[in-house]
């Protein structure tokens, strides 16, 4: 297993987001997590990086993560793709994605050239300002500064989110082809055919916690969880 | 039930922590000059008594309001340089302190329009500006005295505002007054509608703005509250000192000793001020005696205010909240 | 005609200095989100360790450059990792009472060491140098501490702009959890950001030192100056704060020219108080 999640617990105050979120993915898995407005998906991306403290446990590799500061969590192999794409406004693109990568190893050429060739407008726009792409565009270089860390799990918050329908296409297809290149995603969406699609196997979050899950293409022909839990 | 109209059970509790500090404080006030009683103890009483009405008016704005203000020397200078013009001119002390106090009101409106268009830092390094031009202005005004300032030369009586010598303890006393009207009126001011919109904005602008708090208005109030106790406490301030010098009245290390007092007692609180008027006095004396006058006392209390804020924001009344609660849940 | 320029060359001069002051200080305030109240005690801090080096141990003023940016660098490190960054945690009172805590501390500590007394530093080489062109003179340590300064602020500016730590030192000043999310360590990045504002101060000391005398007090003209000049920049700004920098220095020379150099100090505070009122956000700042 390379991340398991057991029974994890968050609260803010007295309000709680996530209340005991059993969960886990094998190596080489893309693993879905939909569920609607506060449904709890990024309060558990943030337990995961130790934004957030959490109850419960998860761990990495066999490794406690629970116990490790929020920036030691790159370097084990996590990357984060944050809600709302937070890029570094007034870097270049070029410099968020060495950012990306620069404190967890030497970044090479080879570390660009692999986000280039995934995303090559990225490349035309290498030297523009983040804060002035569009969203779509924000969206590819927020998953390239994440893939600049060579990530054993590649975690995505809402990457449709916001972004024109068109675009969004684009960027299931690259999550499409790093999941074929093997590349182990941990997705959260509202997005729920998106998700279904690119994704093995689904989990389905409610107020916190998990109502259901298994395989995508099952949940997706199980027409009760379709009404209950899908919307769709 | 009550019964004899005694509150009953805890209450009791409620009542003695309500009203205990009100007897400790005022008791302690009221009874220093009789039990320190020397006229360097009554020096020193009345020294403590600006101090704490001059903490009390700065903590209007900047503990109850949350603004911090750097500039309210220039408040103390109208106060003290107000009396002091009097004293030039023969006129009355007391008229010239009401003068003073609204002067104060009318600079703290001209003053307040740019400055309060700032927030946060800004706001407390645009005190810092308009209080250095007055200084200023001050300091090279022929009028205004220059560099030297006015030595007066008051007779005593109540008339002149003026007591010396073994009749010192009634400038205490009267000193004693004018923080009572302090403390009174900042009370009034907490428990009543302003009071209760200045702490909205204390704790968030935004959010007390988009409830409908004028906002604009209400920090102009505050600003002018505590203009004109700050105005009072330098009236009487050169009253006791007979004279009246830019350096010590508009700089801004009149500005950082006032807000020192009210930091260490804590802002959050009416008896801050008063409690950090106590502790500064009896902490910069006693280094003054035990190191000599060599900026020992600012070690000190720059090391008390970088503690506080790092670890108790709420000053020593913090630091007596945490005590007391420990002491109740021992208790129970 | 060449009184105007000497004036101008005074400005860009003492613009220069002023520029590195207050570059220090807009990057504390910028990466870590704090404004230093003690920064132009930083400055003294700065002006007596040259002091000391060069009275005690026959440094020239040059030479004690290091101990000076060295000295001040781990002042402000040591602020940051004991009372700073608790603070940060607390509230905007904790945080404005935090840095004017130190301020008093320092003032205070300078006061116990060294009492209240001018101090001039002797013999400095530079203090017998000048150079003249034409009419135009321009005084050896002066004209030292501008070159001196534009050298250490071009520095900074390579260091934050091009270097991959200055990088990530912008990344956690622009978004402080995104970076958290890269693996930049804040804590690390803040204490970075002190130190480099402690130490470009500390190299404006010891420039200062050639040609002003040193006072427990002396650090007040030097802070409010800087805030002044970070405010118009645009709080954070290092380009705004560089170009303000040279504004302050022009009105600071040419008010003293035409008027009183008595209210030189009025005019940049007016100045200050006047842009607030209308580009609160400073003159490159983002809204
Ligand atoms: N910082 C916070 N403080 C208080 N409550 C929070 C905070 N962040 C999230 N919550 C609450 O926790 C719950 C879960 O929120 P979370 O952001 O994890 O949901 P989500 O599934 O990501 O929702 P969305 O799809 O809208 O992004 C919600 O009820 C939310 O209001
Ligand atoms: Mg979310």
């Amino acid at each position: 297993m390379l991340l398991e999640i057991n029974d994890l617990k968050v609260t803010y105050g007295g309000a709680i987001a996530l209340n005991g979120v059993s969960l886990n993915i094998e190596r080489g898995e893309a693993v879905g997590l939909v569920g609607s407005n506060g449904a709890g998906k990024t309060s558990l991306f943030k337990a995961i990086s130790g934004i957030v403290p959490a109850e419960g446990s998860i761990t990495f590799d066999n490794k406690d993560l629970l116990a490790l500061k929020a920036h030691e969590v790159p370097s084990l192999g996590l990357a984060h793709v944050p809600e709302g794409r937070r890029l570094f406004p007034r870097l270049s693109i070029e410099d968020n994605l060495l950012l990306g990568g620069s404190s967890t190893h030497v970044v090479d050429q080879s570390d660009f050239d692999r986000v280039y060739k995934l995303f090559p407008k990225l490349l035309e726009r290498k030297t523009q300002l983040a804060g002035t792409l569009s969203g779509g565009e924000q969206q590819m270089a927020a998953i390239g500064r994440a893939l600049m860390s060579r990530p054993e799990i590649l975690m995505l918050d809402e990457p449709s989110l916001g972004i024109a329908p068109v675009l969004v296409e684009g960027i299931y297809k690259a999550i499409a082809q790093l999941r074929d290149e093997g590349q182990t995603i941990l997705l959260a969406e509202q997005n729920v055919m998106e998700c279904l699609e690119v994704c093995n196997r689904t989990y389905v979050l409610q107020t916190g916690q998990v109502v259901t899950s298994g395989p995508s293409d099952e949940l997706a022909e199980n027409d009760e969880i379709r009404k209950a839990f899908l919307g769709i | 039930m009550n019964v004899n109209g005694l509150p009953q059970g805890s209450s009791v509790w409620g009542m003695v922590r309500q009203y205990l500090p009100w007897v400790l404080f005022l008791g302690f006030f009221a009874l220093y000059p009789i039990v320190f009683d020397s006229p360097s103890d009554h020096t020193l009483g009345i020294k403590m008594m600006w101090f704490a009405i001059a903490a009390t008016g700065w903590n209007m704005l900047g503990g109850f309001a949350g603004q911090i203000s750097l500039g309210h020397a220039t408040f103390f200078g109208v106060g003290a340089y107000a009396v002091a013009l009097a004293d030039e001119y023969e006129w009355n002390p007391w008229l010239a302190m009401i003068l003073g106090m609204g002067v104060a009101a009318i600079i703290a409106v001209i003053i307040g329009w740019p400055v309060f268009r700032l927030k946060g830092h800004y706001f407390t390094i645009a005190t810092i500006g308009t209080g250095e031009i007055a200084f200023l202005l001050v300091r090279n005004s022929e009028f205004l005295g220059g560099t030297e300032g006015f030595l007066m030369r008051s007779d005593e009586g109540f008339l002149n505002f003026y007591w010396g010598g073994r009749q010192k303890w009634e400038f205490y006393y009267l000193g004693f007054v004018l923080l009572l009207l302090a403390v009174v009126s900042t009370v009034m001011i907490s428990k009543s509608r302003m009071g209760y919109y200045l702490q909205a904005i204390r704790n968030n602008q935004e959010a007390a703005s988009s409830l409908g708090v004028p906002i604009a208005k209400y920090k102009q109030l505050a600003f002018i509250y505590s203009a004109v106790f700050v105005s009072i406490a330098g009236s009487y301030f050169a009253q006791q000192l007979q004279f009246a010098g830019p350096d010590e009245a508009f700089s801004l290390d009149t500005s950082i000793r006032i807000t020192i007092i009210a930091v260490i007692g804590g802002v959050l609180s009416k008896w801050g001020p008063m409690i950090g008027a106590i502790v500064f006095l009896f902490l910069s004396e006693w280094t003054n005696i035990r190191f000599g006058g060599n900026g020992f006392d600012l070690v000190i209390f720059g090391f008390i205010v970088m503690v506080m804020a790092a670890f108790e924001p709420n000053g020593l009344i913090g630091l007596g909240n945490r005590f007391a609660h420990l002491l109740e849940k021992a208790k129970s | 005609m060449s009184d105007l320029i000497q004036t101008f060359v005074n400005g860009l001069m003492l613009g220069s200095v002023l520029a590195l002051v207050a570059v220090g200080l807009t990057v504390i305030y910028g990466v870590v989100d704090i404004v230093n109240f003690a920064h132009g005690e930083f400055v003294m801090a700065g002006m007596y360790a040259t002091f000391v080096a060069s009275s005690q141990f026959g440094f020239d003023p040059l030479l004690a450059m290091p101990v000076s940016a060295a000295v001040v660098g781990l002042i402000g490190v040591l602020s940051f990792f004991t009372f700073v960054r608790p603070a940060m945690r607390g509230t905007l009172l904790s945080q404005i009472f935090v840095t004017f805590g130190l301020m008093i501390f320092m003032r205070g500590v300078a006061q116990t060491l060294f009492g209240s007394n001018f101090e001039t530093i002797q013999g400095a080489w530079l203090s017998s140098q000048r150079i003249t062109i034409g009419d135009i003179v321009m005084p050896g340590p002066q004209l030292a501490a501008a070159v001196g300064s534009l050298v250490c602020t071009g520095a900074i500016g390579w260091f934050i702009y091009r270097t991959t730590t200055g990088k990530a030192l912008q990344a956690t000043s622009q978004d402080p959890d995104a970076a958290l999310m890269m693996g930049i360590n804040p804590n690390k990045m803040f204490g970075l950001a002190w130190l480099i504002g402690g130490a470009s101060t500390g190299v404006a000391a010891a420039l200062v030192a050639n040609y002003q005398p040193v006072h427990p007090n002396v650090g007040l003209a030097f802070g409010l100056t800087a805030f002044v000049i970070v405010a118009l920049g645009g709080f954070g700004s290092i380009g705004g704060a560089f170009l303000a920098a040279f504004a302050v220095g022009m009105l600071e020379n040419f008010s003293a020219f035409y008027g009183d150099s008595a209210y030189k100090q009025v005019w940049i505070f007016g100045l200050f108080i006047l842009v607030m009122l209308f580009r609160p956000q400073g003159l490159l700042g983002r809204a």
